[in-house]
C-alpha cells in the first residue's frame, strides 16, 4: 500500500455520494433563486511593477533546465527580430487584423507533425559598437531524451571588420536534459508547448492564467515582469516565442487569432528581414517586439527587439537569457527532424 | 426556449465538484456544518460564474477553506485532521487480519503528522491538484507545498514499510 492508496482509502466518498443524492435539488434551487452571475470585475491590473516593463516586454524571458549539468547556452535566447527596410506609414489595425486571421486560416489547413527532435536554427544579428552588426547562427535538435545544442556557427561581422575577433563555433551532445522556458507565470516544456489548447478561447484562458502569474513555481521574477506588461504586449511575446515552437498548426492558428484580437495593432508591409526575406512586419502599440511574418502570415520569419539591453541572469538552473536593444533574430528553419543532425 | 447557458455550466460545476467540495470541508466540520459550507461555496460560484476559472476546483476548494476558517461552530472543537481522518474513513472493503493491522499503523503513522502534512496528501491524492494549485488552496508557496507533501509522503511510506515488515515476522 502506497501512502497516496491509503489516503483515498479514507476518502468519505459512501458519504459525499449520499449528501449529493439529498442536496442536489436544494442547492441548485437556492442558486437559481439568487441574483444572476454578476460580470467579473475589470481586470486588475497590476501597476507596482511598471518599471520592470522594458524588461519584461518580450514575455519569455526565461529558460529552465531541470538539470543542474548544463545550463543551456544562449540558444534559447528570446528576443531580437526582423529587420525592416522599408517603412512605410502603419497601415490601419483592421488590416493587421485581417492579414493574422488569413495567415491563421493556411495554418489551421496543415497537418501536424512530429518526430524525434523539435530542430530550429536561428540567426541573430546585434548592434556592435561602432556600427554594424555581428551575425551568428544557432543550431538546436531538442528531445526529452537528449539533444544538440550548435552556438556561435557561421559567425561574421557585417560589414566585414578584418582582423575581429569572432565567437567559437561550438556543439554541445547532452543526454536527458528537459529545458523549459517560462511564458509570464508558466513554465513549459516542448511537450506542454505541443499540449496547449488549439482554440482561440482556451488559448486566451491558458495565457491569462500565465500572464496573471498562475502557473508553475518559476522564479516569481518572471511572473512579476509578464504582469508588468499589458495583456496585448504580453500576447505579442508570447506569439513571438510559439509561433516558433512545437507548438501544433492548430495551436499557432489560435495564436495568429488571438493575436489578432489585440487592440493597438500596427502592420507595415513591404519589409525584409536580416536574411533577406520579405514579409510584413507586425507590431503593437507600447511593445518593443516585432514580428516579420511571411506574405502568406502563416510563417513567423523573423523578431526584433527594440527595448533597453537586459543581462543575461543565472540562478541555479535557471537562465534568464539576455536581451539586446536592436537585435534581430531570423527564423532560418524549423521542424521536427527523425534524427540527430538532420534538417527539415 | 434555449438553453440557459449560465444554468447549465453551473449544474454541470456542480455535480462534477459537489462530492470534493464535501469531502474537504468534512474534515473541519460535522455533516451538516459541512454541507451547508459546501452550499454556501457553490452559492458563491453562481454568483461569481463568470470569475470561476477552468480547472475550477482548485477556486472551489480556496472559497471553502475560507468558509470554514471563518466558522465559529464546526461541531469538531480543533480536532486534528488525522483523527478526523479515521473517524470519517469507510469500514476496510474486508477484515482480513493484515490489511486490518497495516491500516491501524498507517493510521497511527498519519496521527503523528501535522494538520499541514496531512493537508497536503488530502490535496494531492484526493483531488490530484498539481502543486501549484494545491498551495493556493493551502494558502502557501507552491516550494512549501511540494516540501510538505514529500515529507509527509516519506514519513507515511516509512510507516507503512514498517507495518509490512512487523506483519512478515509474525507470520
Amino acid at each position: 500500500m502506497t501512502p497516496d492508496d491509503l489516503m483515498l482509502s479514507l476518502r468519505p466518498d459512501a458519504l459525499t455520494e449520499d449528501s449529493h443524492r439529498l442536496r442536489r435539488e436544494r442547492d441548485l434551487a437556492a442558486a437559481f433563486a439568487a441574483r444572476r452571475p454578476r460580470s467579473p470585475l475589470p481586470a486588475r491590473l497590476l501597476k507596482a511593477g511598471l518599471g520592470l516593463a522594458a524588461a519584461a516586454a518580450v514575455g519569455v524571458p526565461y529558460v529552465v533546465s531541470s538539470s543542474p549539468a548544463t545550463a543551456p547556452p544562449s540558444v534559447a535566447s528570446p528576443g531580437g527580430s526582423a529587420g525592416v527596410a522599408a517603412v512605410p506609414a502603419p497601415a490601419e489595425t483592421v488590416d493587421a487584423r485581417s492579414f493574422l486571421l488569413a495567415g491563421a486560416e493556411t495554418l489551421a489547413k496543415t497537418p501536424a507533425a512530429s518526430a524525434r527532435y523539435w530542430f530550429s536554427s536561428t540567426r541573430t544579428y546585434d548592434p556592435v559598437k561602432g556600427g554594424g552588426v555581428l551575425a551568428v547562427t544557432d543550431e538546436v535538435w531538442s528531445s526529452p531524451r537528449g539533444g544538440r545544442l550548435v552556438t556561435g556557427k557561421d559567425a561574421e561581422y557585417l560589414p566585414a571588420r578584418p582582423g575581429a575577433a569572432l565567437p567559437e563555433e561550438k556543439s554541445l551532445d547532452h543526454g536527458p536534459m528537459l529545458l523549459k522556458t517560462a511564458i509570464g507565470g508558466a513554465l513549459v516544456s516542448d511537450a506542454d508547448v505541443a499540449a496547449l489548447p488549439s482554440g482561440q478561447a482556451a488559448l486566451d484562458r491558458w495565457l491569462r492564467d500565465a500572464y496573471q502569474g498562475r502557473g508553475e513555481d518559476l522564479p516569481a521574477e518572471a511572473a512579476a515582469e509578464a504582469r508588468a506588461e499589458t495583456y496585448p504586449a504580453f500576447v505579442l511575446g508570447a506569439a513571438r516565442f510559439l509561433l516558433d515552437s512545437p507548438a501544433t498548426p492548430a495551436t499557432r492558428a489560435a495564436v495568429l487569432r488571438l493575436l489578432a484580437a489585440q487592440p493597438g495593432l500596427t502592420m507595415q508591409q513591404g519589409v525584409t528581414d536580416p536574411a533577406g526575406r520579405s514579409g510584413v512586419q507586425i507590431g503593437l502599440a507600447g511593445s518593443p517586439v516585432q514580428l516579420t511574418v511571411d506574405p502568406t502570415g502563416a510563417k513567423l520569419l523573423a523578431f526584433t527587439y527594440t527595448g533597453p539591453d537586459v543581462p543575461e541572469k543565472r540562478a541555479g538552473t535557471s537562465v534568464r537569457a539576455a536581451q539586446v536593444s536592436g537585435r534581430k533574430v531570423a527564423i532560418l528553419s524549423s521542424g521536427w527532424v527523425d534524427t540527430l543532425g538532420a534538417r527539415p | 426556449m434555449g438553453v440557459d447557458q449560465p444554468q447549465q455550466r453551473f449544474t454541470e460545476l456542480y455535480d462534477r465538484h459537489y462530492r470534493g467540495v464535501l469531502g474537504y470541508a468534512l474534515l473541519r466540520a460535522e455533516r451538516q456544518a459541512a454541507e451547508d459550507v459546501a452550499g454556501e461555496t457553490f452559492l458563491i460560484a453562481w454568483r461569481r460564474l463568470r470569475e470561476v476559472p477552468d480547472p475550477a476546483l482548485p477556486w472551489l476548494l480556496g472559497v471553502a477553506r475560507n468558509l470554514l476558517r471563518k466558522q465559529r461552530d464546526s461541531g469538531l472543537r480543533g480536532q486534528a485532521l488525522a483523527t478526523r481522518l479515521a473517524d470519517l474513513a469507510p469500514p476496510p472493503e474486508d477484515d482480513v487480519a493484515e490489511r486490518v493491522a497495516q491500516r491501524e499503523a498507517a493510521l497511527a503513522a498519519l496521527a503523528e503528522l501535522g494538520d499541514q502534512d496531512v493537508e497536503a496528501l488530502v490535496l494531492a491524492s484526493w483531488y490530484g491538484l498539481t502543486p501549484a494549485e494545491a498551495a493556493r488552496v493551502a494558502g502557501c508557496s507552491a516550494k512549501a507545498f511540494a516540501v510538505r507533501l514529500h515529507r509527509a509522503r516519506r514519513r507515511l511510506s516509512h510507516a507503512l514499510d514498517r507495518a509490512a515488515l512487523t506483519l512478515e515476522e509474525r507470520r
